[in-house]
């Protein structure tokens, strides 16, 4: 892989730095362009058309989560970009059990998380602003073992994304991003079995809804680095850590990192 | 179109995985005619009130063996209240500490939990486990503990005393349990519906008895007058008759009242 990597930075041409024809494409409306490609430990990403972009998150699958996320720019003007992204999600707790061990008729648990987000990008001299909306679900259901216990639960976020990228450079750009909660709404039901004695049981039901209020949000401040082909993000942030992938907010402040490296070509 | 997304998906976050906490029935107009006694007990009602409630006192008579039966939901789930030791109490405070995991907020599920209570009948004797039918009750909890009515179905329920075999609708209503459920069930309603054998065939009935506390089970009697008592057994085994003056105690040829008065007839 390393080889390979090196064989592509010698041999590309420049397709990345900070220019408007290789926008960054995280925080952003923008899509690589068709046959592009960006490589990186957290997320993989290719441009299928010039319009339509494929990703996945390679160090998800390493936890067995599958995962892939497709993002479409209907509109692009060069200053002004529209997208619209789908991302799904699903850790099967039976894929951590050898099938010999499975337990017939028994449903292990099953996370799934759907986050959709619309994103709009405006780009204004040395400034590009962004702005996007995050719907996310997220379910639960299965039982765990050795409890007598069923649960199926979810969670519903809106989340609004705003970033702010101002390019100093054709190399260096700082990236002012945010996330603030609009929505949150956690529900579940939990089903538990008590075996009185030998003649009578119980099935407790549980259920409830809740809407989160009060304000949820962070931001963070970084350096966005992009040569040639390799890019390279480093920057701190602070608020409420917004779970990747999933979108629910961490009650607690706190200071977090802004890493991310790839390779763009 | 997407415009109505955002609402869509707020409907579809607003529904996703909450079951439908049961509704039970209402007990409140049955429960009124038991406080509605307007016959006054005396030489001319006393012979026509044992006659006309004859057959309803072999129903609640029958009645008192179904007791043990439906205490026996109270023991188990006040003993499981108390216990504490399940995963998700009747509170929800288990249910909020896995939310809290997940959010850091205390949620309260009470209001949505409920129980589907199932007994195995305790049968005739030498009747094997399968010919012994079953209670399944269905209960929901509050903050305080029950909600006061629970309700289900008799499957074939076979009770020794009175070699009783019911199979149809059950429902019972607690009363003076406002107080929680450590405070003890101060009365008691009845309510069946279904087919009902006492050592013979099974017939179609619907009978209703209400338990006064420490005192007796009595039923509601109206004579073609419109005069309504309550007849029943005491718990002494004497036939009890409530009218407007109190409860009386009654032989086959005399009743003695409150303050000691006596009607012969």
């Amino acid at each position: 892989m390393r080889s390979l990597l090196l064989a592509l930075l010698a041999t590309t041409p420049a397709l990345a730095r900070h220019t408007p024809e290789t926008p960054v494409t995280d925080y952003s409306a923008y899509v690589l362009e068709n046959n592009e490609w960006r490589l990186g430990p957290f997320r993989v990403e290719y441009g299928l058309l010039d319009s339509l972009q494929l990703s996945t998150f390679p160090f998800l699958w390493a936890f067995k989560i599958s995962n892939g996320v497709i993002k479409y720019q209907p509109y692009d003007t060069g200053t002004h970009a529209i997208s619209a992204e789908l991302g799904f999600f699903q850790l099967d707790l039976a894929d951590f059990i050898d099938e010999s061990d499975q337990e017939a008729g028994t449903e292990y648990p099953v996370l799934r998380a759907i986050p959709f987000t619309v994103m709009g990008s405006r780009r204004q001299d040395d400034f590009t602003f962004n702005l996007g909306l995050a719907f996310t679900l997220v379910s639960f259901d299965g039982e765990v073992a050795d409890s007598d216990l069923e649960a199926v639960g979810g969670a519903s976020t809106i989340m609004l994304k705003p970033a702010i990228e101002w390019r100093l450079g054709p190399v260096l750009a700082l990236v002012l991003e945010g996330r603030v909660k609009i929505y949150e709404r956690y529900s579940g039901n939990v089903v538990t079995t008590y075996e009185l004695d030998e003649d009578s049981r119980i099935d407790v039901y549980g259920t409830g809804g809740l809407e989160l209020e009060g304000f949820k949000g962070n931001v963070s401040l970084s350096a966005m680095w992009s040569w040639d082909v390799f890019n390279l993000r480093l920057g701190m942030g602070r608020g409420h850590y917004a779970v990747p992938v999933v979108n629910v907010f961490i009650p607690a402040v706190i200071w977090y990192p802004e890493i991310d490296m790839y390779w763009r070509f | 179109m997407n415009r109505f997304l955002p609402a869509g998906l707020l409907a579809l976050a607003a529904c996703s995985n909450e079951l439908e906490r049961p509704t039970p029935p209402n007990l409140d107009g049955l429960a009124a005619t038991y406080a509605d006694v307007t016959g006054t007990l005396d030489a001319r009602t006393a012979p026509l009130l044992l006659q006309a409630g004859a057959e309803k006192l072999g129903f609640v008579g029958d009645a008192q063996a179904m007791l043990d039966l439906i205490f026996g939901v109270f023991d188990d789930v006040g003993n499981l209240d108390n216990q504490g030791e399940a995963p998700i109490e009747v509170e929800g405070e288990g249910l909020s500490i896995t939310r809290s995991a997940l959010t850091g907020d205390e949620i309260d599920i009470s209001a949505g939990a409920w129980g589907i209570y199932v007994r195995r009948c305790p049968g005739w004797v030498g009747d094997a486990e399968n010919k012994r039918g079953s209670l399944r009750m269905t209960l929901l909890f509050t903050e305080e503990g029950l909600e006061p009515v629970i309700w289900g179905q008799m499957r074939q329920c076979r009770i020794e005393a009175g070699k009783l075999q019911l199979n149809g609708e059950l429902s019972v209503k607690l009363e003076g349990i406002e107080n929680g459920f450590d405070q003890g069930i101060q009365s008691l309603l009845i309510k069946f519906a279904g087919d009902y054998a006492s050592d013979g065939p099974l017939e179609r009935v619907a009978f209703d008895a209400r338990v006064l506390p420490g005192d007796a089970l009595v039923t509601t009697v109206e004579l073609e007058t419109g005069e309504r008592f309550l007849v029943g057994f005491g718990f002494d085994g004497s036939v009890r008759v409530v009218d407007t003056t109190g409860p009386w105690s009654c032989t086959e040829s005399a009743c003695t009242g409150p303050d000691a008065r006596e009607v012969r007839f």
